[in-house]
């Protein structure tokens, strides 16, 4: 016993460091993407307080409201149009403004000034101008974390062209203005400047909103399919409002699988 | 000003900098990543012992961490620098050895031995972090050159951050 306290004295800068990696590792592994828990969202809540604060500094009040506006108006008009052009599924929007924002990582986040009190839950979609930029994962009372596009961890369920195969698509890291798109059937037919748009399966988003757009660059083959390189067509560098769409009936449909879930063998 | 106080305020003031203003200073489209409380680190006294390197490190790298939502990656990456920095000192050590009164400080030691020091320390910390995060093999050459990069490019904004701010010593 004496022996093992004399060698744990001797040992014990590295026994410190190795405690301390593990923890830092133990977290960084458990959180890393997908940062979930309580503490999480307090420092969500506290962070965002003060993002909007600095933000404020610099922000040009009229042009600020004018755009709000016209958030909200816009956010109106996209669910009117969903329901004029019978959707399967419709969707409420509101407006949201980006307070933070990056995309030098290879894993990205978005952190919206809007939280469970305006309604917003992790799963539903964000949009800039039409076009998909990720999803919220983590909501506290007045901010949301989300991930967009570009973070590598996400994969996305699409389609090609409004008629083409379903695919999935991820961002590799580096380019913030491509992505791929994996496992397209040899057999697809598409070509440069199709559209890449929302499958709709995966309930974050209607179908049919643009990703983006096939680049102008020969498909990767790999085995049976293609991997697609992709334009995409929201721009992360300047984003800076964003509308959050909540398909309805999204709890009813996960009713339903859950059911279909229970009833299995 | 006390020194004493001065001190802490040299190890204290960079990490309140960065969680409050600079903690996605990431410029060149991720190739710098300038990380402030890394000042901070490296301004800990030449005396303090590898234990209290490791749990102030262990402290500043968690707080960013909180901060920033990166989950331990700056922790990692800041215990491991605090591991090196006693080697890199006894490496960068005058032929007589430190003076009690020497501090880690351009104004004590030289912009030579800061910077080379500095770039050292930076060097551990950016290659572990941008490694960890890459996460994966096929993005790690492109890990060790931001690594790189921001080693060289933050050595020179420390460098300079202190040369702007260092006391003038009072004319007899």
């Amino acid at each position: 016993m004496r022996n093992l306290w004399n060698l744990l004295v001797q040992y014990h800068i590295a026994l410190v460091f190795v405690i301390f990696q593990g923890i830092a590792l133990t977290w960084f592994v458990g959180s890393h993407g997908y940062p979930r828990g309580k503490w999480v969202q307090r420092s969500l809540e506290w962070q965002g307080e003060w993002d909007q604060r600095i933000s404020q500094w610099d922000r040009l009040t009229e042009l600020d409201d004018l755009n709000r506006e016209l958030l909200a108006e816009n956010a109106t008009l996209r669910a009117e149009l969903h329901t004029a052009r019978g959707d399967g599924i419709q969707s409420n929007y509101q407006g949201a403004e980006v307070i933070r924002s990056t995309w030098s990582s290879a894993s990205n986040q978005l952190v919206l000034n809007k939280g469970t009190a305006q309604g917003v839950q992790p799963g539903q979609g964000l949009l800039q101008n039409n076009r998909v930029v990720g999803r919220v994962v983590e909501a506290s009372t007045n901010y949301a974390l989300a991930l967009p596009l570009i973070n590598a961890s996400v994969e996305w369920s699409v389609r090609i062209g409004s008629t083409g195969p379903v695919a999935r698509l991820a961002w590799e890291g580096g380019d913030v203005t491509r992505a791929m798109v994996y496992d397209v059937p040899r057999s697809a037919t598409f070509g440069a400047g199709d559209s890449i748009l929302t499958s709709g399966f995966q309930g974050y988003f209607p179908s049919g909103l643009l990703i983006g757009t096939v680049a102008d660059e020969a498909p990767e083959f790999d085995g049976q399919f293609l991997n697609v390189p992709v334009d995409l067509a929201a721009d992360f560098r300047s984003i800076r409002y964003v509308q959050i769409a909540s398909p309805q009936g999204q709890s009813e449909i996960e009713g339903l699988t859950n059911t279909n879930d229970q009833q299995s063998p | 000003m006390n020194n004493q106080v001065l001190t802490y305020a040299r190890v204290i003031i960079p990490l309140g900098l960065h969680v409050l203003f600079f903690q996605y200073a990431a410029f060149a489209a991720g190739w710098w990543f300038i990380g402030l409380h890394l000042l901070g680190l490296l301004l800990m006294p030449l005396q303090s012992s590898p234990l209290l390197l490791l749990l102030v490190a262990a402290g500043f790298g968690s707080i960013v961490d909180a901060a920033t939502f990166e989950g331990g990656l700056f922790m990692s990456s800041a215990v491991l620098m605090a591991l090196a920095t006693p080697a890199i000192n006894r490496l960068l050590a005058p032929r007589e050895g430190y003076e009690v009164t020497d501090q880690p400080t351009l104004s004590s030691m030289g912009v030579q031995w800061f910077a080379i020091r500095c770039l050292l320390l930076l060097t551990i910390h950016h290659l572990w972090m941008f490694g960890l995060e890459a996460g994966r093999w096929d993005l790690i050459p492109r890990a060790i050159g931001k690594a790189l990069t921001s080693s060289f490019l933050s050595t020179g904004a420390f460098v300079l951050i202190l040369l702007l701010t260092r006391r003038q010593r009072s004319a007899r």
